[in-house]
């Protein structure tokens, strides 16, 4: 067996790094949810599953970089490795498959994501066919939903005019679809009151507050699709 | 100088109710509090907003009663206003400067650097533009200011001129009624500003029990009023969008032509 070079050792070392941020993430979100007596309020919630989607997208970047080398790449026991004392580790090391847990996580998974993507584009509830969403509905479905909820929640916190009631029906549809998908960047922008944001914008710079208001509305689209992208990312590399 | 901030927010039924427990807990009636913020924004050096600030008082207001009501319809009265007298001393000004808060997730509180220059003497604007600022826009906070320890506690709205009534170039001076001036926040919202100043917001140590009298700030008013950090980029004082504002420059002075 040719030895490894130079790059490859880094590509390792790479992904043993991005590795283990994750788990760090995980470990300390799932420990904030875990041993605190109450569940932490949802922007520290929201930021920590950022962090956690960001360091996965990481990983995953770094993984299909050297992914040509990672998928010849084979764990060779030297004689001297402690056998005896660490035959745990060595067995975990050599172990082709996944361990069985993951592997019915990773099974679950598919199930959930083939509910709501499927290959075929275009099938929605209307038409009756027990509404099976294509990826294609679903990016269509955001962009729509994300600006019409951000109007409903703008009208609720800025003042005291009621909604229509079909309006509201419509809201529950959207919010039904939403805690489907949770995102929770959007969550945070809802509960920290939009309008104090637009006081501080103003009290800043002084513009007029129709455009720091829109400004605003654009940065929360953005933060939606970013949000949206990086769960569409763990799906497919899930999958 | 350095100043650690908390922002909440009180609807405008509220007001009075949160006002009486700010009176209870700081131990002392509530002063009331006018100010008129211009805001200048340099656009060949540093590129930051710097707002001139004035306290304001009820004749400011009042003594203009007559004037908004005659130059609502004369248009070209307003317009020798701006080009020719300016800011008469009323009230002295004050140089204002806020940085863009420093960042760091995990802190409880904002905290940015601040100067402010108080002007003794001459006309603050024609300083101003004298140093390649040009004026933006101004509006004046209205509300109430208590002292609970250090903290300064703002309980404050912001009003905007009347519609027509915004100056193209220097704030204005007289200012329409104060019945005519119109509250940003259509329902009337009031923000609550906790603000603590530091003479040296570097030093660790005052940073810390500085904090820790905001903290308890927060812990006392719980439940009345939810006291957070602002989000950093919504204290953005860097001047954006140069381009949209040379346009409106532009833009804006036609009808000043137009009125001469």
């Amino acid at each position: 067996m040719a030895a490894m070079n130079q790059d490859e050792v880094r590509a390792l070392d790479r992904v043993r790094q991005r590795l283990q941020t994750f788990a760090n993430t995980l470990g300390a979100l799932r420990q904030d949810l875990e041993k605190s007596d109450r569940i932490p309020p949802w922007p520290i919630l929201s930021d920590q599953i950022q962090t956690a989607t960001r360091t996965l997208s990481s990983l995953q970047e770094t993984l299909s970089e050297n992914s040509a080398f990672l998928s010849r790449a084979h764990a060779y026991p030297l004689p001297s490795f402690p056998g005896r004392t660490q035959e745990g580790l060595l067995q975990q090391l050599l172990r082709k498959k996944l361990d069985p847990s993951i592997e019915d996580a990773i099974a679950d998974a598919k199930k959930e994501a083939a509910r709501f993507i499927d290959g075929v584009d275009g099938v929605d509830g209307e038409d009756g066919r027990g509404g099976k969403l294509g990826e294609h509905d679903l990016a269509d479905l955001w962009l729509w939903a994300g600006p019409g909820e951000s109007e409903i929640a703008h009208s609720i916190f800025s003042g005291p005019e009621l909604m229509d009631e079909d309006e509201e029906g419509s809201e529950d549809e959207d919010d039904e679809a939403e805690s489907a998908a949770a995102t929770p960047a959007v969550r945070a922008g809802e509960s920290g009151a939009p309008n104090l944001e637009l006081f501080l914008r103003f009290m800043s710079t002084g513009r007029d507050p129709e455009v720091i208001a829109r400004d605003l509305q654009r940065e929360r689209e953005v933060q939606r699709m970013v949000a949206g992208k990086g769960r569409s990312a763990n799906v497919a590399g899930r999958g | 100088m350095h100043e650690l901030l908390l922002f909440g927010q009180v609807p405008r039924a509220r007001h009075e109710q949160v006002l009486s427990v700010l009176t209870g807990v700081a131990a002392m009636p509530p002063r009331r509090d006018k100010r008129q913020q211009a805001l200048l924004a340099q656009l060949n050096k540093d590129l930051y907003y710097t707002q001139l600030v004035q306290t304001l008082t009820e004749q400011d207001f009042r003594g203009s009663t007559e004037n908004t009501q005659s130059s609502g319809v004369t248009n070209g009265g307003r317009g020798g206003l701006d080009g020719g007298e300016m800011i008469r001393a009323q009230g002295p000004w004050a140089m204002q400067f806020n940085d863009l808060p420093e960042p760091g997730d995990k802190r409880p509180v904002t905290l940015r650097y601040t100067t402010t220059t108080d002007v003794v003497d001459g006309n603050p604007h024609e300083y101003m533009t004298a140093l390649g600022y040009s004026y933006v826009s101004e509006y004046v906070l209205e509300g109430h200011r208590l002292l609970h320890k250090d903290v300064v506690i703002l309980l404050h709205r912001i009003l905007r001129l009347p519609p027509g009534a915004t100056p193209e170039y220097s704030p204005r001076h007289p200012l329409p009624a104060f019945e005519a001036l119109v509250p940003l926040d259509p329902s009337g919202a009031y923000v609550l500003q906790a603000c603590l100043r530091l003479q040296d917001g570097t030093k660790p140590e005052m940073l810390r029990k500085g904090t820790e009298e905001l903290m308890g700030l927060k812990r006392l008013m719980k439940g009345v009023v939810d006291l957070n950090p602002a989000n950093r980029l919504s204290l953005d004082t860097r001047v954006k969008f140069l381009q949209h504002k040379v346009e409106e420059k532009k833009t804006a002075q036609l009808p000043v032509l137009g009125g001469i």
